[in-house]
């Protein structure tokens, strides 16, 4: 069974009088398979995110269920157990840390379940540790960059020992190395800690290292697969405005004029790789 | 440099002070101020005293810190103490020549002197307070003391809260203040010039969009709270706990004397202001 | 002839205290008028400094700035004109919007040249339609707008004032790849049709690749490299030492050269396609789906 399930999920923001009601997700159908690194890839605008807050009931569907590990996120009772054991990263770094002290911030959500002051400590100190600010823990958050400001917000998440972990384009207000410091480290949990990971983004460089890829357009699936599978469908894609690494995009470009060469190369060396025999030296 | 200015300036340090109990620290305050006011003579003022140069002391910051911060009201003091001067009983020292009706008296200096002291004293018992105990701690505290108004259904996890979120985003929107009033500048606004009606005007466009970016922040930092498993006080507990030790308790003991002896001073000299 | 100029520029914050950090360090560049400069650099490394100092928002603590070749700092009281000359979009600009039009925010800048008010309308007209904003949405309230279109009435803010110069600090931050083409082109239009120099901050390498004529490269406070933007991520290796990478398309070239073809380092997959074209055997390739 799936780690998450969303079954036949439509989902509208509810409208003011006049309006009409504006529906996001037309049925959408997905699962999560506990340890799996899922990119979920789409325009602003494909109902991406507001799928992803699906996954913690922080929204809940208009049609269709949610299920996580077998919980249904309609039930309010089971709410706070939902979000414990799905955290949720959002894109503004500053807008989630509520303390002016790291290690208190990273506290916050321990605290608010209740647990032990000293159980608390512990699990904080782990937390800054597995995403290497463990030395920053006394600092106040505004000094800090943006990258290690996404990577308290995901200390803060640890903290409460989740199973899933979804990041709604975590990466889109960071510079280069913070893009580069939050994918090393949620890479990590899910390959050390076994943490599933739902990553939501529009960058395709930061799809091609998930285990399968989900391609969303115009509220509804796309498109799913490994991301060989996926980014080998450079005209679907393409054909719904949406980009590939450069690299996979050459390689389709001379494929198509009849150039003999792999299906997909992913990034540089397999590019490189895919050429270097087509080449007179 | 500014944005560490929150709450009269933290100055971080391991002395006696710094260690203590921020509640009591609190509750000590208080109570100097008040005692302050019960001392009536020079004597019982100079116990006061006596235990503001220990506190100080003891607090390991700097004297030039304190003085910084007696600055900022040198004036309120200079002009309580002239006003003083004037408004005593006793001898006649000197007359002005031109108003017969302004006189000073020995009286006067004696109010004059004892009431600047008094000031002056309020405001460096203060100062320890900030100096020696972080933000974080001052609101932990506020929040441990107002406890029994529960009862009253203040709700005080509630207002602790927001003194927490508020420390924690005053730099933050330092820093975009700051950002805005450059945006706008580079459109060509004008902060500099004109008289208060011009300028205050000018600050529409800073304003407007810091408005509407803390509601945007607000809203934000409410979902994530929401998705780390908030849900108001109840059941919450604390990472940080106030312990109360021995230091705490010799504080208390140590203020008790003092303040013994300023009440001893009181009943057994005579009362200083006329 | 540089339209902009710095001479030994430095900016040091906070000189005189224990905070004292040099953000620019003895910078001397010149912009040409009507090209498309592209500065990069590492966080830190002075482009947000440096560019703040070419309109004036920040007084340079020594070194000169000159704008068509007078210092823009001989009569400080008239800085502010500077401003309407050297346009400047700040990262996120969609922060700056507080009008209760979107018409009336757009002519926030040219009002304060002192432009009457139908001639600040019209120009705020053409600078909504450059930005692609249609009429419709002039009279709603900015913050009814969507982000992109909240970000392109920022930035009409700034294009109405008709500046010479444009500079603009990574743009097309947080935008998905088609909301970042669409506004690369749209200010690529917009130089071409008002013949304005543009200068473009940005992280994004595919971006400055695309757009740039030549390019700046700061480090450490320090302008190492200005040359033509084909030029200067030829020395991909040399940029990867300062923390910066060239775009993956180029970086493939490299990785060839090194290896012994014969290419020349490119800047978009079309390039590439005719770099490779002539060097291509038509069989013999693994088909090695790895």
């Amino acid at each position: 069974m799936d780690y998450i399930t969303a079954d036949k999920v439509t989902f509208a923001y509810e409208a003011d009088e006049n309006e009409e009601r504006l529906e996001v997700l037309h049925g959408v159908s997905l699962g999560v398979r506990k340890g799996e690194f899922v990119a979920l890839l789409g325009h602003n605008g494909s109902g991406k995110s507001t799928l992803a807050k699906h996954f913690n009931a922080m929204l809940l569907p208009s049609g269709g269920k949610v299920y996580v590990d077998g919980l249904d996120t309609m039930d309010e009772a089971l709410k706070i157990e939902i979000r414990r054991r799905v955290g949720l990263v959002l894109q503004n770094p500053d807008n989630q840390l509520v303390a002016s002290i790291v290690e208190e911030d990273v506290a916050f959500g321990p605290e608010n379940l209740g647990i032990a002051p000293p159980e608390i400590r512990k699990r904080v100190d782990a937390a800054l540790k597995a995403v290497e600010m463990y030395d920053y823990r006394l600092n106040a958050p505004y000094k800090l960059s943006g990258g290690q400001k996404q990577r308290i917000a995901i200390a803060g998440i640890i903290a409460m020992e989740p199973d899933c972990i979804v990041l709604d384009e975590p990466t889109a207000m960071l510079d280069p190395r913070g893009r580069d410091e939050v994918l090393r480290t949620i890479h990590k949990l899910n390959r050390e800690n076994g943490i599933t990971i739902v990553l939501i983004t529009h960058y395709m460089d930061e799809a091609v290292g998930a285990d399968r890829v989900v391609v969303m357009d115009d509220g509804r699936v796309l498109t799913q697969g490994t991301p060989r599978e996926v980014f080998s469908r450079v005209r679907l894609l393409k054909d719904h405005q949406l980009d590939v690494p450069q690299a996979t995009e050459l390689v389709w470009r001379l494929r198509g004029e009849g150039y003999d060469l792999p299906e997909c190369a992913l990034d540089i060396d397999e590019c490189v790789a895919a050429l270097e025999p087509l080449l007179n030296s | 440099m500014i944005r560490d200015i929150t709450l009269g300036q933290y100055i971080p340090g391991r002395s006696l002070i710094h260690r203590m109990d921020p509640r009591v620290k609190i509750a000590l305050t208080f109570v100097f101020i008040v005692f302050l006011f019960i001392a009536s003579n020079f004597e019982g003022l100079l116990m006061m005293v006596a235990l503001m140069f220990l506190i100080l002391f003891l607090s390991g910051v700097p004297l030039s810190q304190y003085f910084r911060s007696l600055k900022a009201i040198l004036f309120i003091v200079l002009f309580t103490g002239v006003l003083n001067l004037f408004y005593g009983g006793g001898r006649v020292v000197w007359r002005c020549p031109f108003f017969p009706v302004m006189q000073i008296t020995d009286g006067g200096i004696g109010n004059a002197v004892f009431i600047s002291i008094r000031i002056v004293s309020l405001i460096l018992f203060s100062s320890v307070l900030t100096f020696t105990t972080s933000p974080t701690e001052l609101t932990d505290a506020l929040e441990r003391l107002m406890k029994p108004l529960k009862v009253f259904h203040v709700k005080v996890h509630e207002i602790a809260m927001m003194m927490t979120i508020a420390l924690r985003f005053v730099p933050t929107l330092l820093e975009e203040t700051d950002k805005i009033m450059s945006a706008q500048k580079a459109r060509g606004a004008d902060l500099e010039s004109g008289g208060v009606m011009q300028r205050i005007r000018a600050l529409v466009p800073i304003l407007i969009p810091l408005f509407v970016s803390s509601f945007r922040r607000a809203y934000d930092l409410a979902m994530a709270m929401e998705c780390r498993c908030y849900h108001g006080g109840e059941g919450r507990t604390k990472m940080k706990q106030l312990h109360m030790t021995g230091l705490d308790a010799a504080a208390v003991a140590c203020t008790a004397v003092f303040c013994g002896a300023v009440i001893f001073c009181a009943a057994y000299f005579p009362a200083s202001l006329r | 002839m540089f339209v902009l100029e710095t001479k030994e520029l430095t900016y040091t914050y906070g000189a005189g205290t224990p905070f004292e950090k040099t953000a620019v360090d003895q910078v001397s560049v010149g912009v040409k008028k009507g090209e498309f400069l592209g500065v990069i650099g590492h966080t830190g490394s002075g482009k947000s400094t440096l560019i703040q100092t070419l309109n004036g928002l920040l007084r340079p603590t020594s070194g000169t700035v000159l704008l068509n070749g007078k210092d823009i700092w001989a009569e400080p009281k008239k800085i502010r004109a500077v401003r309407f000359q050297v346009g400047m979009v700040f990262q996120y600009p969609e922060h700056q919007l507080f009008e209760e039009t979107v018409l009336k925010d757009i002519c926030f800048g040219p009002g304060n040249m002192g432009l009457s008010r139908p001639e600040a309308e019209a120009r705020a007209r053409r600078a909504a339609e450059f930005v692609g904003l249609g009429e419709e949405l002039l009279n709603k309230s900015p913050f009814e707008l969507s982000g992109g279109q909240k970000r392109r009435a920022a930035i009409a803010g700034v294009i109405a004032m008709d500046p010479d110069v444009l500079v603009l600090d990574e743009p097309t931050a947080g935008l998905d790849p088609r909301g970042r083409d669409t506004l690369l082109n749209q200010i690529s239009e917009y130089r071409k049709k008002r013949g304005s120099t543009v200068v473009l901050v940005s992280h994004s390498m595919e971006d400055i690749a695309r757009c740039a004529d030549r390019v700046l490269v700061m480090d450490g406070g320090r302008a190492v490299m200005l040359d033509r933007t084909d030029r200067v991520f030829a020395r991909g290796r040399e940029l990867e030492t300062m923390g910066l990478r060239v775009p993956q398309i180029t970086s493939i070239l490299l990785t060839l050269r090194e290896k012994g073809y014969p290419v020349h380092p490119v800047l978009t997959v079309d390039q590439a396609v005719e770099e490779l074209r002539p060097l291509l055997k038509k069989e013999g390739g693994v088909r090695h789906d790895p």
